[in-house]
């Protein structure tokens, strides 16, 4: 943390330069990352056994508690850390260049921990069971919404740091030409993820003078409105901090060059103009709203960054066969792909996100974002399904396949337990295919969403659901245990290595 | 032109230019999405509560 700000290392496997200011904060902000992902680990864990009528291991108030919190440590503290960590690494180790004022970096890394610390040990003693939406007329404590403000703070200002690196890598020419693909990716998630703080800035500034008795009423419909444009679209962050780490899972696995970067490019300024109108997908069974609001928001626009994620889809594949052709393997058709590197984390990892992301997550996402198809999937579990798959199966999968890299290249430590590191993402990846595909299912049979008991043991009108859907649920719970146990294999390896690896000589040139 | 003199395309120049993108990026959905339904739900009649 001490670190001068001019003071590097040259990399012996890039050549470029790499600051200690800013490597000091892509370990803080990425360790704390693997820290929430272990509390939201512990919790989906208590939740599926909870929702697994087999089990049904917590009481109605714990449970409450639990699925507010793992969305928090899960879906917000691990995965904005660990862009956090991403875009600073983007800005800094890409661009061969120093961090924009550290200290403010490290003060947002500072505003960012205390907030998530706070809404966590908040939601733990039990003063916000309000879920993740936490709608009106729910009420948290004032603390709940002030962690909240806090972390959204601190992620802008870093949003800040990454903008002002930008501005002095550009000036002290420390790259030529374009910014590469993948930092004008990450450019693109920061852009998405300014809007989207600022949007949660204007509902929960209000929401927290609401919850110390300063404002008397906040309209329920406003609220929705407003904090979709929070709650969705940090998922698109993810979606296109996602698509970046994906190019560059395929420059280290198997030197991928896309086949026409304006393209790719073209696809990144889709998402910024268009991914966040998807929030209106939350609001299709809202009566006040108009159906042209509705249908120009998600039947218009939002098939343009539909569109973007179909560039990226066929995008990066062609350029993996491309990239394996050059190295010789030509046979057939489908030699590049049965010689890729699959005994390597990164790509099993890449391939696994994509595959889920793309044809379980991103498919349902198109499906259900329909205004007529949406009345009948809202708040069953085939929307938990669907962001299980894009966020999780998506987004925290490509998270893991980096960090692998991350470490040996960065944190200059050798990975533990390799063979661990490769099985990890097949583990990770079978589970979720298997969770989120029955998760779905279950969910088009009528299985709701954010439900303690779908037995309806003490209902005065008894309902008992088809023996098919209870099967999916079982199915659900046993590719949920899968993927958790692929998710205390990422912990272990990762804790391992950043900790205990051995240390990699300043010139030793070892990825993996 | 660039340094060594060769032309940059327009699209090129487009991309580069992340503090336009930035400005495009937070007017699109701000329009669309959130002043859009802003104005819609004050235009909601308010519900009475005598028929």
């Amino acid at each position: 943390m001490a670190a001068n700000a001019l003071e590097f290392r040259t990399c012996p496997i890039t050549g470029k330069k790499v600051y200690a200011t800013a490597q000091n904060l892509i370990w803080a902000n990425a360790v704390t990352a693997v820290v929430f992902i272990l509390v939201g680990g512990l919790a989906a864990l208590l939740v599926l056994l909870t929702r697994w009528p087999a089990v049904h291991l917590l009481s109605p108030d714990l449970f409450y508690r639990i699925l507010t919190l793992h969305p928090i440590a899960a879906l917000v503290a691990w995965i904005i850390f660990f862009e956090v960590a991403g875009l600073y690494f983007g800005c800094t180790v890409l661009l061969n260049s120093r961090i924009a004022a550290p200290k403010v970096a490290w003060l947002a890394y500072f505003l960012m921990l205390v907030g998530a610390a706070l809404v966590a040990v908040e939601i733990l003693i039990g003063n916000a069971d309000v879920m993740f939406t936490s709608y009106i007329p729910l009420q948290a404590s004032p603390l709940y919404y002030l962690g909240v403000i806090l972390f959204a703070v601190g992620a802008l200002v870093a949003c800040g740091i990454f903008f002002g690196t930008l501005a002095i890598a550009k000036a002290e020419k420390t790259y030529e030409g374009s910014l590469p693909l993948v930092t004008f990716g990450l450019s693109a998630a920061a852009i998405i993820a300014v809007w989207t703080l600022a949007s949660g800035a204007i509902i929960y500034i209000p929401t927290f003078l609401w919850s110390l008795g300063v404002i008397k009423n906040i309209d329920a419909a406003m609220y929705r409105l407003i904090f979709w444009g929070f709650g969705h679209a940090s998922q698109q962050i993810n979606v296109t901090a996602m698509v970046s780490v994906w190019y560059l899972l395929g420059v280290l696995t198997v030197g991928l060059k896309p086949v026409n970067e304006k393209v790719c490019r073209s696809a990144f300024v889709l998402y910024i103009f268009f991914i966040n109108l998807a929030s209106e997908h939350h609001l299709l069974t809202d009566p006040t709203l108009s159906p042209a609001h509705k249908i120009a928001n998600t039947s218009y626009f939002i098939y343009m960054a539909a569109l973007a994620s179909m560039i990226h889809a066929l995008a990066i594949p062609m350029a993996v066969e491309v990239a394996q052709r050059k190295k010789g393997y030509t046979k057939g058709i489908f030699e590049w792909l049965t010689k890729a590197p699959w005994g390597e984390p990164g790509f099993p990892a890449l391939v696994f996100s994509l595959f889920i992301f793309g044809f379980i997550g991103g498919i349902t996402g198109i499906v259900n974002g329909t205004e007529q198809l949406s009345i009948k999937s809202h708040n069953t579990w085939a929307m938990t399904g669907h962001f299980h798959g894009t966020v999780v199966g998506g987004t925290t999968l490509a998270f893991m396949g980096l960090t692998y890299y991350l470490i040996p290249l960065v944190f200059r430590r050798e990975i533990i337990g390799k063979k661990w590191a490769t099985a990890q993402p097949y583990i990770y990846g079978i589970g979720l295919i298997i969770f989120t595909l029955s998760m779905i299912a279950a969910g088009t049979l009528g299985v709701p969403r954010r439900h303690w008991d779908i037995t309806f043991a003490d209902s005065i009108i008894p309902f008992s659901f088809d023996p098919t859907a209870i099967l999916l649920v079982t199915l659900t719970a046993l590719g949920g245990l899968t993927a958790i146990v692929g998710g205390a294999i990422y912990v272990g390896v990762a804790v391992l290595s950043v900790f205990f690896g051995r240390k990699l000589a300043p010139n030793e040139a070892k990825l993996i | 032109m660039n340094e060594e003199g060769k032309k940059i395309s327009a699209w090129q120049l487009f991309f580069d230019d992340i503090s336009m993108l930035f400005l495009i990026g937070l007017v699109i959905p701000t329009i669309l999405y959130l002043l859009w339904g802003v104005m819609e739900y004050a235009n909601a009649p308010i519900a009475s509560i005598t028929p």
